[in-house]
């Protein structure tokens, strides 16, 4: 079959393009557009001043420095006595305070924000002040005094600076001098970088950006606003012009004596559909090529960034166009009418923006009510959800409500609320509650965390037996609960191990008090010599061997109980292969054998008498893993994120199969109790239990009116409908400065809401591929 | 069917459905069976409604038959191999404006696989052909009607067409180029191509082609030579057309030299001092007794003869006929 006739029917619609002066005015309004941002330029200049970012993130050990060293060292005195009385005051209460708290450890700091409220914490105020008092000393022609820095060791950029004699220089190199003498003498602060980046606009400096911003910062900025923009933009008043300028395609070839003709000539009738669609869609590429390819030279020109993303916004951005134009096409066909095509698919975009907008906000809902695990303690039923809040079953509504463990101040509700559903964040974590072997009681930690406003913390809740609410403690976040023979133990995030004595952390005012401001309830058993763990799920604690296995910086620790403590015996490195090497895992141990799950699905079957690697595996899928369960027979079951589970038997460790258990692909949770019973939960919301030596049960809890909505009828909309709005997803993913999947510190236990970055383009292309198969075979039909 | 017919149709049926559900229909064709030669010039003649236009998109594929046979060249019609064999002039041609005359030949020369250079070689010759010489570059909105049926016969004519397709040809033409559409189907015909005429014209129909065919409400009415349309039509009538050119005295009014149940339709003076008198006579006994009164009241008669039907009193008498 020739394509002649089709390369001549794409090859009209240009021509016809060009003829109505379409072309030529799109492309005049993207050369506008292209004029607009041409003027946004980076400046690279000496870098003299401090930044708030770097400042940020040292501002801890540079006030204690600054405090410590303001009598005893004569430079720092000097820079002392140049800060205000309020920055002094700020700094001496900011250091007494770390003083007073309890032993160095790295998760305090969570303890600290919270004092100071989201998005305000007296570190932040402090930092904010310090760089412009900084600055304003360092801006000063003075601050350089032989007699007064001769002690100091000073950089080789900075004698030779002095060696030119201080008085020749510049005043932008006197400036430049001054803040490299003050990182050599408060050495906490962030070292000064050679060149500043300052964005301008043709002459104007964009002064709201921070000046210690790195090119990559800058980068990741305008990319993230100009991802904005084009999705706001472009994909609607852009894509608004571009289906009014080719709605006429298809109508215009119904007019009378141009149809007959053209199917009146030997070419297909699907052939010439889809010609005069890709005519139209090649039209449009053309505009999207002009707009993205002088997009991507001025950010390489102006600064000096040549983004990937933005030529893949190219093909992105074209399908997003054909997705709509696939519904005018066919729109046209019924009824030959630009208008009518214009006004229905006016019509479908703000369908599909209502229902992709009320998914949103539903399907957030929906996330906060699935459950993730579920297990039975005495004779009631409790589950966690996939924020990890602890819910408990009522058998009478069929339902499982919410104990609430955080206390919410009015305001910190509404924030809660509002960042919940405007950034889609999951705000609550933790683990599944563990029951002390001791006291029978139940613990269970909910982590906040509000990374927007920098406030994140945890909270312990201990339910006893009899007790309608629980007793709770604020703690770091990621510390961990372990329920062994000896009583809850908390793992710290510095690998230290905390035995919790339940009967002395009493908190009889009912308010969330720090862990550590009930030291007395906290008594340290191990290691001698820690090893910090990241994350949840990296730390297991083996009733069968008393021991606690856990993995860290690439290696499987054993940590026994001798007397009355854990003590590291058993150590070893796994490799897990080259550049993968620092992937996040989770680990599981029961008797001679633990595994260790890493997020690109592998995992090894460790001996630990011998503290031998048995065997490594890779299943059959891709998905990181989130749970690891250990079953009576010693087999190990991971749950991975796409809902299998599959399982390693020490008895056959030659391979790793997939686990009996029943609805595989839709488990979202699997837990195995002392009993041997196996509590699965199920992405449907569905819970069962599979017990020994009886029939399975299954439970199905009620989901009321707004689940229902969501599952019967907003959820399927969405899934057919095509998520042109979300393209902005894929072009982030594409972007140079995506970051990489597997972050070291990602939390695999956490059942992220990371969605397929290609689902839109998928469900995009499937949407345009119906729509182009419906008109088709509609046009392949009809009577002309 | 023979591989020797350009057209055939045996047994064609279309009925189209319409409402919400289909249940309306409507009966296009029914039942219509005919052949058409290689190398005839045939023309389809019919009122509005009577299924023309149905026939021909039939023929091209543009819409499916209810129920029939109908092949074009051999092959079934609407088949793109028989529509790579065929040149069609559609009635009310619109070529899309932003086009010139060779721009819009490329366009649909490329539709029938022709490459652009073969077009090129072509395209001259042809626009001679069509009498559009000059106005080769110039965008086609600014072509008259009467223009762009010219164009429209040039791109028809573009793929060496076995078969030819036109729908009203000479629709918006002067009498000049009128003719010259005449003797290009003429010249069309004698190198063997199939011209398949349709057109309200009858005129033009009888002077260009062999054969026609008359629908009327989807039914085939007549098909046959244009002498035998007027062959047909005297013989279904029950009166002779006669004419009598006489020489009367002067002051006689001719009417009143023919008997009452002889039925005078006309009377012409002719320059030479006769008069044409047209006559409608029951048999040939009355012509002989108009004969004998004529010669008894002292007339001399110049000359008679007996009247052929034309296309058009034909093809009204079958579609009245009908109705």
């Amino acid at each position: 079959m020739s394509l002649l006739p089709y390369y001549a029917i794409i090859k009209d619609s240009f021509r016809a393009a060009l003829a109505n002066k379409v072309l030529f005015v799109l492309f005049g309004l993207i050369t506008l557009v292209l004029l607009a941002v041409a003027p946004l330029h980076l400046r690279e200049s000496v870098s003299w001043e401090i930044g708030p970012i770097g400042l940020r993130q040292s501002i801890s050990a540079a006030a204690n420095e600054l405090f410590t060293n303001r009598e005893s060292n004569p430079v720092i005195a000097n820079i002392w006595s140049q800060l205000p009385g309020e920055t002094q005051a700020d700094i001496e209460e900011l250091v007494s305070n770390k003083t007073d708290e309890a032993p160095a450890d790295d998760a305090n700091e969570g303890r600290r924000r919270r004092r100071g409220g989201p998005g305000d914490t007296p570190e932040e105020r402090l930092a904010g002040k310090l760089v412009e008092d900084l600055n304003a000393i360092i801006s000063k022609p003075g601050f350089y005094d032989a007699e007064l820095w001769k002690k100091t060791i000073l950089r080789t950029e900075a004698t030779e600076m002095i060696d030119e004699g201080v008085d020749q220089l510049s005043d932008i190199r006197r400036k430049r001098l001054n803040r490299l003498l003050l990182s050599d003498a408060v050495r906490s602060l962030p070292a000064p970088e050679s060149v500043s980046n300052k964005v301008y606009y043709a002459i104007w400096h964009f002064s709201f950006l921070p000046s210690d911003m790195s090119r990559n910062q800058i980068h990741s900025f305008v990319l993230t606003s100009l991802s904005w923009i084009l999705d706001k933009f472009v994909l609607s008043i852009g894509i608004l012009i571009a289906i009014i300028v080719t709605a006429s395609i298809i109508p215009d070839m119904f007019e009378p004596g141009s149809l007959n003709l053209l199917l009146s000539k030997p070419i297909s009738r699907v052939g010439l559909y889809l010609s005069k669609f890709f005519g139209g869609t090649a039209f449009i590429a053309m505009c999207a090529v002009y707009l993205f390819v002088g997009l991507w030279l001025w950010m390489g020109i102006a600064l000096g960034v040549w983004e990937r993303a933005l030529l893949w916004s190219i093909p992105l951005y074209v399908l997003s166009f054909a997705i709509y134009f696939s519904v005018s096409a066919f729109v046209g066909l019924l009824y030959r009418s630009p208008i009518v095509s214009v006004i229905l698919t006016a019509v479908f975009w703000a369908f599909c923006f209502v229902i992709g907008t009320v998914y949103y906000f539903m399907n957030t809902y929906a996330q906060n009510s699935q459950v993730v695990w579920f297990g039975e303690y005495g004779d009631k039923t409790y589950a966690v959800n996939k924020f990890r809040q602890l819910e408990e079953y009522s058998p009478s509504s069929n339902s499982f409500n919410v104990i609430p463990i955080s206390e919410l101040g009015q305001e910190e509700q509404i924030q809660i609320g509002t960042i919940r559903f405007a950034a889609d964040m999951p705000l609550f974590r933790g683990s599944a509650p563990v029951r002390d072997a001791v006291t029978g009681a139940m613990g269970y930690l909910e982590f906040r965390a509000f990374p927007p406003v920098g406030y994140d913390s945890a909270t312990i809740g201990i339910l006893r037996e009899g007790q309608s609410s629980p007793t709770r403690m604020s703690a770091p976040r990621h510390v961990q609960l372990l329920a062994t023979q000896h009583g809850l133990v908390l793992v710290t995030t510095g690998g230290r191990f905390d035995l919790l004595d339940l009967d002395k952390i009493k908190n009889n005012d009912g308010t969330a008090k720090s862990i550590y401001e009930i030291a007395e309830g906290l008594k340290e058993i191990g290691p001698d010599r820690p090893i910090p763990v990241i994350a949840p799920g990296r730390v297991v604690y083996d009733p069968q061997t008393d021991s606690i296995v856990s993995f860290a910086g690439q290696q499987l620790s054993v940590n026994e109980w001798q007397v009355d403590k854990f003590v590291t015996t058993k150590r070893l490195k796994i490799e897990n292969g080259g550049n993968t090497s620092n992937l996040p895992a989770i680990v599981g141990a029961r008797g001679q054998y633990a595994v260790v799950a890493f997020a690109n699905a592998r995992v090894y079957l460790v001996d630990l008498e011998s503290m031998k690697v048995v065997n490594s595996y890779q299943p059959e899928t891709k998905d990181p893993p989130n749970q690891i369960a250990c079953d009576e027979q010693g087999r190990f079951h991971i749950v991975y994120r796409g809902g299998h589970v599959w399982a390693v038997a020490p008895s056959s460790p030659e391979k790793i199969v997939l686990s009996d258990l029943p609805n595989q692909g839709s488990i979202t949770g699997l837990s195995i109790d002392t009993d041997g019973n196996k509590h699965l939960t199920h992405h449907i919301d569905r819970m069962t239990t599979i017990r020994n030596g009886s029939s399975d049960e299954t439970l199905y809890p009620a989901g009321g009116f707004m689940l229902t909505a969501y599952r019967m009828v907003v959820r399927p909309f969405y899934l057919i409908s095509p998520k042109p709005s979300e393209f902005y997803r894929v072009v982030t993913y594409l972007s140079s400065a995506a970051s990489s999947e597997y972050d070291p510190s990602k939390d695999l236990t956490e059942q992220e809401h990371s969605p397929n970055p290609w689902s839109p383009v998928t469900s995009g292309v499937a949407f345009m591929t119906v729509m182009l198969v419906v008109a088709c075979i509609y046009f392949s039909r009809m009577d002309c | 069917m023979s591989k020797s017919f350009a057209v055939e149709v045996d047994g064609l049926f279309k009925t189209y459905r319409e409402g919400l559900f289909g249940n309306r229909r409507f009966e296009a064709l029914k039942g219509v069976s005919f052949n058409v030669q290689q190398g005839e010039v045939f023309g389809l003649l019919g009122p509005n409604g009577a299924g023309k236009t149905t026939f021909l998109k039939i023929l091209l594929g543009i819409i499916s038959k209810t129920k029939g046979q109908c092949r074009l060249l051999g092959q079934p019609a609407g088949s793109r191999s028989s529509r790579s064999q065929v040149g069609y002039l559609p009635e009310h041609l619109r070529v899309p404006p932003h086009l010139t005359a060779y721009t819009a030949l490329e366009f649909y020369g490329n539709l029938v696989e022709i490459p652009s250079s073969t077009i090129r070689s072509r395209r001259d010759r042809l626009i001679e052909l069509v009498g559009l010489t000059g106005r080769t570059n110039e965008r086609v909105k600014r072509f008259s009607k009467g223009m762009l049926q010219r164009l429209g016969l040039a791109q028809a004519l573009l793929n060496d067409p076995k078969v030819l397709i036109l729908d009203e040809p000479t629709d918006g033409l002067d009498p000049m180029a009128r003719a010259d559409v005449r003797s290009l189907i003429m010249k069309l015909k004698n190198d063997g191509v199939t011209v398949f005429v349709n057109s309200h014209i009858l005129q033009e129909v009888e002077m260009v082609c062999d054969r026609v065919a008359i629908l009327d409400q989807g039914q085939l009415r007549f098909i046959g030579s244009v002498n035998d349309a007027g062959e047909s039509l005297a013989a279904k009538s029950r009166e002779l057309s006669v004419d009598f050119v006489i020489a009367t005295p002067e002051g006689i009014e001719p009417r009143t030299l023919f008997p009452e149940r002889i039925k005078v339709e006309r009377t012409t003076s002719l320059p030479d001092g006769c008069i044409d008198v047209q006559t409608l006579v029951p048999d040939q006994n009355a012509v002989d007794a108009v004969v004998d009164s004529l010669r008894e009241r002292g007339v001399s008669i110049v000359g008679i003869r007996r009247r052929k039907a034309s296309l058009e009193e034909a093809f009204l008498s079958i579609v009245k006929e009908q109705n």
